[in-house]
């Protein structure tokens, strides 16, 4: 692996929130909070939010009174409009550096290598600049010659305000000392809550101190992985950019129910759509599955839960909706219990091959391989969604009123993905 | 809960090839003769070739009419974020918490935000309205039908 000079971690700041102010500038300096699926908890938030006493896993429904009262604006996840918004942050990076791997829906990994070494600070204050101007996102910068330290010089970045959203740790030992004493070892990337707790043990609380730890000790109690994090704080590069992502191995959809489940129809209809959302994520890259799960349970919080799963194989692999749908079907029969009150469910696909490689099977009589309508229909129906917004076309088995969904009760539009809801100027 | 009932409308046959180019590829030839095209084949022009900087570009649409004729109630603009605003275009600002279009005027040192249609007032920008440049607007799609 040829050795990389310079990497930057590039991180959103509060990212969700960010995207809902992004075509709303009354938004810009009001107190704004994001809720989790079903609308539970607060799962992001603004500064302004912050000072009036929310906080980031706090409970919807215990805190609304606090939010009436400062006119705190509150949203549903629109999971629409932040992956496109996600996407436009990391084709804005492309354009910025040859390789660039991204790591979640608001981090990325930038190889800085062709930027010479003085030039890394302007370089990393330029990406800032131009992704808060592309796409309306603010971010973060860390700079170093690893993954691990540019991770700790983007959290310092984003902790000091007056270091503009950028640090460059690269090439420096003693500003890198010093950042490292700043850090306490949990938020060191890649250290959980239970290595913290060995670490913290043995005296070890920040990240200069897991630095200078001895190497023998470190790989007997935090196995060769932690003894990776320790080189990667000493400049030691061991985790290279993956700009590709490995092809998937599994697909999974599942929700909690915005109310509990009880009849066969409602957990049949629910899991219906989470196979059809499924599936659909296997067509947009060009995958087909070979094998399906159902799962289903009662709440964790009442007595006696109860989890059941059923998967089956197909004869033959696909990515037709009404093909899996069928399968579904039965598989949702075998699950399905009189008497539990369903609180989440789930469908997850396996196998998973190319759609060129699908195998054909000598004993599936259903399957004509000269007759392409089948997939004719799916290009369609994914048209349409593409059109109109994602659910504008179902299938009957998804059931039409879907009084099981979550609760999204403060989704905001869909401004990039959905004709009817662009954003409105005014003349 | 109320129940609601599910209205069927008529089903209306989609037009063949309607809404979507498709490059004229050889197609399975039927008579075994290949297209003499096969060799020149382009890709369809599409609205994607105006846009220079697709992840900074959006789509919106207008309301309102201060900006004819230059631009319509119920256009879209197009709206590049990744250009730097100049003398005389036509702009999305932030202002007065809101998203408007207006034109960028630089006269005589004096910056203001005018309306193309003149029943409407300019926005002059030194006196403390903060406005805050969104993006530039470089096509108007306007609809007809």
């Amino acid at each position: 692996m040829a050795a990389l000079k310079a990497i930057a971690l590039i991180d959103c700041n509060r990212f969700y929130v960010s995207c809902e102010r992004v075509f709303v500038p009354g938004l810009w300096e009001r107190p704004v909070i994001v809720l989790s699926n079903n609308d539970g908890t607060i799962v992001a938030i603004s500064e302004e939010a912050e000072a009036v006493g929310l906080k980031k896993g706090m409970p919807y429904f215990r805190v609304s009174e606090l939010v009436r009262e400062h006119d705190v604006r509150v949203f549903s996840s629109n999971y629409a409009l932040y992956g496109s918004l996600s996407a436009r942050v990391m084709a804005t990076l492309r354009a910025l550096s040859p390789v660039v791997e991204t790591y979640s829906i608001d981090e990325a990994f930038l190889d800085l290598s062709h930027v010479a070494p003085t030039g890394l600070q302007v370089c990393a204050q330029l990406i800032r600049r131009t992704v808060r101007q592309w796409t309306g996102v603010g971010c973060s910068v860390g700079v170093a010659e690893t993954k691990t330290l540019a991770k700790a010089a983007n959290r310092l970045a984003k902790r000091s305000p007056e270091l503009g959203g950028v640090l460059d740790l690269s090439g420096d030992r003693d500003r890198q000392r010093e950042a490292l004493a700043r850090l306490s070892v949990e938020d060191v990337w890649g250290v959980g809550s239970r290595w913290a707790e060995k670490l913290r043990a043995v005296g070890i609380e920040t990240a200069l101190q897991l630095r200078d730890a001895d190497e023998r000790w470190v790989k007997a109690r935090l196995s060769v992985v932690g003894l990776r994090t320790v080189l990667e704080l000493r400049g030691i590069p061991c985790l290279p950019l993956q700009p590709v992502a490995p092809r998937r191995k599994q697909v999974c959809v599942s929700r909690s129910f915005g109310r509990s489940v009880h009849s066969r129809e409602e957990l049949g209809e629910a899991v219906a759509t989470f196979a059809a959302m499924a599936v659909r994520k296997l067509r947009r890259e060009g995958l087909a599955l070979g094998e399906a799960l159902v799962f289903a349970s009662s709440s964790r919080f009442k007595d006696d839960p109860v989890s059941i799963s059923a998967g089956c194989r197909l004869d033959t692999a696909t990515n037709s909706t009404p093909v899996l749908l069928k399968y579904v079907r039965g598989l949702v029969e075998q699950l399905w219990q009189e008497g539990v009150a369903y609180a989440k469910a789930g469908v997850v696909l396996t196998r998973l091959c190319e759609e060129g490689e699908i195998q054909l099977s000598l004993f599936d009589d259903a399957f004509d391989p000269a007759d392409d309508s089948p997939i004719r229909l799916m290009r369609v129906i994914d048209d349409l969604d593409r059109e109109y917004g994602r659910g504008t076309v179902r299938f009957a088995a998804e059931g039409l009123l879907q009084p099981w969904k979550p609760r999204a009760r403060f989704l905001s539009p869909r401004y990039t993905t959905c004709l009817p809801d662009l954003p409105t100027v005014r003349a | 809960m109320k129940e609601r009932e599910a209205t069927v409308v008529a089903v209306s046959t989609i037009a063949h090839g309607q809404g979507h180019a498709f490059p004229l590829f050889g197609a399975r030839p039927a008579a075994g003769f290949p297209s003499p095209a096969d060799n020149f084949l382009e890709d369809e022009v599409a609205l994607d070739d105006l846009v220079e900087h697709p992840a900074a570009t959006f789509l919106v649409r207008v309301s309102g009419l201060s900006m004819a004729p230059t631009v319509w109630d119920r256009d879209l603009l197009l709206v590049d974020r990744a250009l730097e605003p100049k003398d005389g275009d036509v702009l999305v600002v932030a202002l007065g918490g809101e998203l408007v279009v207006k034109r960028l005027q630089l006269a005589l040192g004096c910056a203001q935000l005018v309306s193309d249609n003149s029943a409407y007032p300019a926005v002059k920008l030194d006196d403390g309205a903060e406005a805050v440049c969104w993006g530039v607007a470089i096509y108007a799609i306007r609809p007809l039908r």
